[in-house]
């Protein structure tokens, strides 16, 4: 777990921070050399890396803005994949029940999914990462009172505490994201304080303190760094639980609002005309959420594997 | 033993407790379930009678004590839709729930754990890599769209199974059951399935993992050396303590099963609990979110003792009550 | 012993070679090493980690898997070939003709299982018993590896025992279908040096109240001093000196072998400094041409680059050195 484990068995014991600072373009470089040698993990990245563009720029490559009401017409609605709309302009994945270009409409969906997702999972790690650290840093009796919490929160499922959340918050963007945040902070939490106190004990935070460093410039300078791997191994299956987990609450429509339509709302509009024969409003936002969490789990995947934070589990 | 059964249950309660709180507090707080039960054309006076009649005119304090009141008496309020019990309501679901998520934790155990053994065993195979990368595709696939594609592939283009309700039902020990008739066990299949794909992939990676460490540790290496044969190796030496994990995940996993099942029955109209809370949230119908809460959360610190008091049953290096591990 | 006529060899390995086919080479972890184990007799294989002494112990049981093989030469117990068996053969041997003591007795007992059910299993591999029957047994094999209260051991579980205790519980169980071989794989380097003196002695008296053969393999010349009767040096794979103890200790004629003696503390002048063999062992994947211990060696020359034979002097003292030091 030490020295992020980039140079696996090659490098020394005491390996500070200034190792990390020191050879840190090296480092990265020989890192990206071992990820490339999993071709499934390259594939993943790429794709991911992909969808990541379609979703920061849909406004500007999306055939149609579906949420202009406009440039909707309710002939079009419910067109199969591939068809012509009625002002000549081909549907290659479809319309939904409004008429709505699908691909358009996927590509919107998929920057509202993503974004709710990267940003809860940003937003719960910091929180958890501050709760963390501040019980290794402590210790004793607060570690121990805020170590419970966190076991406590982890030992009911996630989507049980988001649906308590939102039965008592309601339905809506903001509540979505605070159900989400509050369903994974605790893993942060746990992830940090796991790698905090083994490099608590190592000798060169016991030499910071003896040098009377600041306790923030200890942790921000010492402690922090050393969490580094662990942490971005969690964020990434964080963020797919957390997409998943939106999803999962908009379809059962009590997550997102209609006026922001992730994947998980797209599908569930699908889902009354999946009976009658229009799989494709479901089953397309479907693939696409699956592309996804595919990607980002292979990638995850790949990254635990090199970065080894030895988490239980 | 017993020590630690009474300190666990008084650790239990004061769980049940807080949830109790937080749950009410922040049920009863925010939302007004008197503007979506009448009228809206309805005047002031009538809202008022409606307000008094649920008890919503109190201070938040009194309605607290009031509901761990009767919630100690078994009372959980009233549905504001349905007009019975909320308690009674939860109750009647219930068993659809339990059956649905007992069904898909059985066929996780018995897809999931041998699975996990065969690609656990022979790591390199070419059918290993194949269980592994469907175990990563099981993890990655959305509960509710694997729902979907199922309804749309055998229910619609297929027709082989049903993808609505719970078919006819038997009783049986005084309850309803789907899998005790044809019709019900055709009914189940899907949602179970459904259900249990998430835990099969959950399964397959813990066995693996288990086999993967256990066949490397010395005293296999030692058994093989005494001559042991393979089946007993793999059976007695290597299996016990690969399970003693397994099973104790297997309790958890339940907990979160039944939770999950939230997202099949509202997929598959399984007319259990968890359909009934998404439409009391819908609705916002509180005692029933309450009672479904605290029924919940009862059950979670249950299934922990259970798993806890299973694990020291198992596990010969645990004694309860004593710190040495 | 010299009174007596020479015992028959239980166990004789002929010119064995176990390589590792590994993505970076072949390793030939065992190289063309030869030696017989006579019935009664104690054989120390000595050696640093990495030589291949657990190897050819390991070889001998047939538990050597892929990407390990025995690429060439014989192992034969009682007359019989071993290196040819079906798997099934060789695990009806394993534990019952032939068995093995391992290193760290903390992880050689498995920790869900009761001792007496261990037991059982060893002895339920290779003889139809009931469990009490085999209760029995395990218990009369606790009291001779010196466990008190041996009965109520048999229901304990191995984390309830002490290092020491479990190498005992190993130790009894190796040696429960009446081994003609058992293979010590460093069965006492974990232990506290007290325990290991008592272990070491209960072993002496095992083997000469039984006809169980012992080979102990074990870096440690002070062990193979008290213990056995003859010893073999091993260095990068192959046997470099092999001999009664007596001759090889005391007249070592290999360079390594008089390396290995100069380096034990308890022979050293008092405040000079332990000498140790310089430089270290060559890599497996890169075995010097000729004598492998030529590069350490200070009185190498340019012949030691050829091949090398064995060569006896004296009797059955053989060494694998072309200017081997001057005996007496």
């Amino acid at each position: 777990m030490s020295d992020l484990g980039l140079n696996s068995g090659a490098s020394p014991k005491f390996t500070g921070p200034m190792r990390v600072l020191g050879d840190r373009s090296e480092r990265l470089r020989n890192f990206l050399l071992e990820y490339a040698h999993s071709p499934i993990a390259v594939a993943g990245g790429g794709i991911l890396v992909l969808l990541l563009l379609i979703a920061i720029f849909a406004p500007w490559i999306a055939p149609q803005n579906p949420y202009d009401l406009a440039s909707l017409s309710i002939l079009d609605s419910r067109l199969p994949p591939g068809s012509e709309s009625y002002n000549g302009y081909t549907h290659w994945l479809g319309t939904d029940g409004v008429g709505r270009d699908l691909l358009s409409a996927i590509m919107y969906g998929l920057r509202i999914s993503l974004s709710v997702g990267v940003l809860s999972s940003l937003f719960a790690l910091m929180i958890g990462m501050f709760v963390g650290l501040f019980a290794a840093y402590t210790g004793g009796r607060t570690e121990n009172i805020i170590m419970r919490i966190v076991d406590l929160q982890m030992s009911f499922p996630a989507i049980l505490i988001a649906l308590i959340l939102l039965a008592i918050l309601g339905r809506g963007a903001e509540k979505t994201m605070i159900a989400l945040i509050a369903v994974q902070w605790a893993y942060y939490a746990r992830t940090v304080r796991a790698s905090a106190l083994v490099e608590r004990e190592r000798e060169y935070i016991e030499a910071a303190r003896g040098q009377r460093l600041g306790h923030f410039r200890i942790v921000s300078r010492h402690l922090l760094p050393n969490c580094f791997a662990p942490l971005l191994v969690v964020l990434t299956v964080q963020v797919a639980h957390a997409i998943t987990l939106e999803a999962t609450l908009s379809f059962l429509g009590i997550g997102l609002p209609e006026t922001q339509p992730s994947l998980g709302l797209l599908i569930a509009n699908g889902y009354q005309y999946l009976l009658s024969g229009s799989y494709w409003i479901s089953i397309f936002p479907g693939v696409a959420l699956l592309i996804t969490i595919l990607s980002i789990n292979l990638v995850g995947d790949r990254l635990r594997e090199l970065l080894n934070p030895g988490m239980r589990r | 033993m017993i020590a630690f059964i009474i300190q666990r249950v008084f650790q239990g309660a004061a769980v049940v407790l807080a949830m109790s709180l937080i749950v009410f507090v922040g049920v009863y707080a925010i939302g007004d379930p008197v503007e979506i039960l009448i009228n809206p054309d309805a005047d002031q006076q009538t809202r008022e009678a409606v307000r008094q009649s649920l008890g919503l005119d109190k201070p938040l304090w009194m309605q607290y004590l009031f509901f761990v009141k009767s919630a100690l008496h078994g009372d959980l309020g009233t549905s504001f839709v349905f007009n019975i019990p909320a308690i009674q309501l939860i109750l009647q679901r219930l068993p659809a729930t339990l059956e649905l998520a007992l069904t898909a934790t059985a066929l996780a155990i018995l897809l999931g754990i041998p699975l996990g053994l065969v690609s656990g065993l022979n790591d390199k195979r070419w059918y290993s890599r194949m269980i592994m990368a469907g175990s990563i595709l099981g993890f990655s696939l959305p509960t509710f769209w694997v729902g979907l594609i199922l309804i749309l592939v055998f229910g619609v283009w297929l027709g082989w199974l049903p993808v609505y309700g719970r078919g006819d039902t038997v009783r049986f020990l005084g309850v309803e059951w789907s899998i005790f008739t044809l019709d019900g066990l055709r009914h189940i299949i899907l949602p179970a399935f459904n259900l249990a794909l998430f835990k099969i992939a959950l399964f397959i990676r813990l066995t693996r993992a288990g086999v993967m460490e256990v066949v490397n540790q010395d005293y296999i290496r030692f058994a093989n050396a005494m001559g042991i044969k393979k089946a007993r190796l793999l059976w007695r030496h290597i299996l016990k303590n690969i399970m003693i994990p397994i099973v104790t995940v297997i309790g958890i996993e339940f907990g979160s099963v039944v939770a999950f099942a939230v997202v099949t029955e509202s997929i598959f109209n399984w007319p259990g609990m968890g359909k009934l809370i998404i439409e009391s949230i819908n609705h916002l119908d509180r005692p029933v979110i309450v009672a479904y809460l605290m029924v919940i959360v009862v059950m979670f610190v249950i299934i922990n003792l259970l798993v806890d008091l299973l694990y020291a049953g198992l596990d010969p290096r645990v004694r309860l009550g004593s710190s040495n591990r | 012993m010299n009174a007596m006529p020479p015992p028959q060899p239980v166990l004789e390995v002929e010119r064995l070679s176990t390589v590792f086919d590994l993505r970076a080479g072949m390793v030939r972890s065992v190289n063309d090493v030869s030696f017989i184990l006579k019935r009664g007799e104690i054989l120390g294989i000595v050696g640093e980690s990495g030589s291949g002494k657990s190897v050819t112990g390991l070889s001998v049981l047939g538990l050597i898997e892929p990407p390990g093989r025995i690429a060439a030469g014989s192992i034969r117990l009682e007359g019989r070939e071993l290196t040819t068996l079906a798997d099934a053969e060789k695990r009806k041997l394993r534990g019952n003709a032939i068995s093995m003591i391992f290193q760290d007795p903390m992880t050689t007992l498995n920790p869900v299982l009761s001792i007496g059910r261990q037991f059982f299993e060893v002895i339920n591999a290779h003889r139809k018993v009931s469990y009490t029957a085999a209760l029995d047994e395990a218990e009369a094999a606790l009291v001779q590896v010196g466990i008190p209260a041996a009965r109520e051991r048999l229901s304990s579980y191995p984390h309830e025992l002490s290092g020491g205790m479990r190498q005992r519980v190993c130790i009894a169980m190796s040696l429960i279908n009446k081994p003609a071989v058992v293979i010590a794989d460093e069965p006492t380097t974990a232990l506290d040096v007290t325990i290991q003196a008592q272990i070491l002695y209960m072993m002496q008296n095992l083997v000469r109240d039984s006809d169980v053969s012992l080979i102990w393999v074990t870096h440690d010349l002070s062990v193979v001093a008290g213990l056995c009767d003859r010893v073999a040096v091993m260095y990068a794979g192959r046997i470099v000196e092999t001999g009664p103890v007596e001759d090889v200790l005391g007249n070592p004629r290999h360079p390594y072998t008089r390396g290995l003696l100069d380096s034990i503390p308890g022979d050293a002048e008092p405040g000079h400094r332990l000498r140790q063999v310089p430089g270290t062992q060559p890599s497996p994947l890169d075995l010097p041409q000729g004598c492998s211990f030529r590069p350490r060696c200070s009185g190498a020359r340019e012949e030691c680059k050829s091949e090398l034979t064995s060569d006896q002097v004296g009797p059955e003292h053989f060494v694998r050195c072309l200017f081997k030091l001057g005996g007496d």
